[in-house]
């Protein structure tokens, strides 16, 4: 009898990986190595897994930035704090159901933690959370008006700033 | 045993894939994505290029490249998606799941755009499934998943991670079924999220005419395989 037990905060990205060349191919009955790598071309045109993987290399990303050590950026930096990456990586899970895709995850040189979105005609976006709690976001880019506002990162509802992003990325 | 296939109204499937292999790769592969891209850029604005990363180690040392080996064009809601690379022809459907018919309909289309620009016959036809499904957490996995791995006596059952990746024969019409069953991070409290994924692959005559009717055949082995790999007790939950 197995048991299944939620998934502990761990990368599965690694065992996603496996994916590309499973063992059992090794040990394959009757297709050549050429058939196997043939129909292994169609499986990973994923449109999901892809956008899974993503999201778990940023997940990754926000914890790795755990890692910095103060004046990580040649200067002053602060490191981020435990509770600005854990509040990122639950803003993350936010974004990912809203449907939209940061670009990157990285930590913020005022310190905290910044997600960053690249959109159309050089539109950027970055949410960034601060080791004091706060957050904001800012949308830019070169030949465009600069929207910048803050959020509450534990707030239930955050489609105000996910729509913005939508309507201006 | 034949499962008997029911209508689902919440039917959870995360993704819904039919693809074509070509029988030959492309030669101009970047003139035949932008004529395409031109005939279909009113329904798919969003165009990004398809990477391939290259790795080369060896005793001198290492160094990579990166190639862009063909081109994903998507919907402007994201929810359609149609990739395109020097071997393969693939258009999927991402939740909310419509229905067989329109996916098919779409892909049809969509063909009939492409087939001309390739100049290549089929060779290889795939149908693959994705399902996001949700498990009590701590029931016995042999109550939910009838595909699951085995744990022997004398280890410790409670599982918290799985990926199982098997390749199994379709006897008719020939082809194969992999099957994918991974376990993803928690997102409802008190259910384990894994995903159930079928993609069920054969190779034909490029000189068949007969592709449409395989691939509906493909759809009925499809809900076949879904409703024989999991239990009533789950099934009801999409009902």
């Amino acid at each position: 009898m197995i048991l299944v037990a939620a998934l502990p905060q761990q990368d599965i990205l690694r065992l996603l990986s496996a994916q590309s060349h499973p063992a059992i191919y090794a040990q394959a009955s009757n297709f050549s190595v050429a058939d196997s790598e043939a129909i292994l071309s169609i499986s990973h045109e994923s449109s999901f897994w892809k956008r899974e993987l993503h999201f778990q290399q940023l997940t990754q990303a926000a914890r790795n930035a755990g890692s910095y050590e103060i004046g990580w950026d040649g200067y002053d930096a602060p490191k981020p704090s435990d509770d600005s990456i854990n509040q990122g990586i639950a803003l993350l899970n936010k974004i990912k159901e809203a449907g939209l895709s940061p670009s990157s995850v990285l930590p913020s040189a005022d310190g905290g933690i910044g997600i960053s979105f690249r959109g159309q005609n050089g539109r950027r976006a970055l949410l960034e959370i601060s080791n004091d709690g706060s957050a904001s976001y800012a949308i830019y880019g070169k030949g465009h008006p600069r929207l910048v506002g803050e959020f509450s990162p534990t707030a239930a509802n955050l489609a105000v700033v996910f729509n913005r992003l939508s309507e201006n990325l | 045993m034949k499962p008997t296939v029911q209508h689902l109204s919440k039917a959870p499937i995360v993704e819904a894939i039919i693809a074509f292999a070509l029988e030959k790769p492309l030669t101009d592969s970047d003139a035949v994505f932008e004529q395409f891209y031109a005939l279909i850029q009113s329904d798919y604005p969003s165009r990004n290029p398809v990477k391939m990363a290259q790795l080369t180690v060896s005793d001198q040392g290492s160094s990579g490249e990166t190639q862009i080996v063909g081109a994903r064009f998507a919907s402007a809601d994201g929810k359609r998606v149609c990739l395109v690379d020097q071997s393969n022809f693939i258009c999927s459907r991402l939740a909310p799941y419509e229905t067989w018919e329109s996916l098919k309909s779409e892909f049809e289309r969509l063909w009939k755009i492409y087939s001309p620009l390739c100049n290549s016959r089929i060779a290889r036809v795939g149908v693959r499934y994705i399902n996001k499904i949700f498990l009590p957490e701590g029931e016995d996995m042999s109550l939910t998943v009838r595909t699951r791995p085995e744990i022997a006596e004398g280890l410790p059952q409670s599982m918290f991670n799985f990926l199982v990746r098997l390749g199994v024969k379709i006897p008719d019409p020939q082809g194969v079924l992999m099957i994918t069953e991974a376990q993803l991070p928690t997102e409802r409290p008190g259910f384990v999220t894994a995903v159930l994924d079928h993609d069920l692959q054969f190779r034909i005559n490029p000189e068949s005419t007969d592709v449409w009717s395989l691939l509906d055949k493909a759809r009925e082995l499809k809900n076949d395989y879904f409703f024989a790999s999991l239990s009533e007790d789950v099934i009801k939950e999409y009902l």
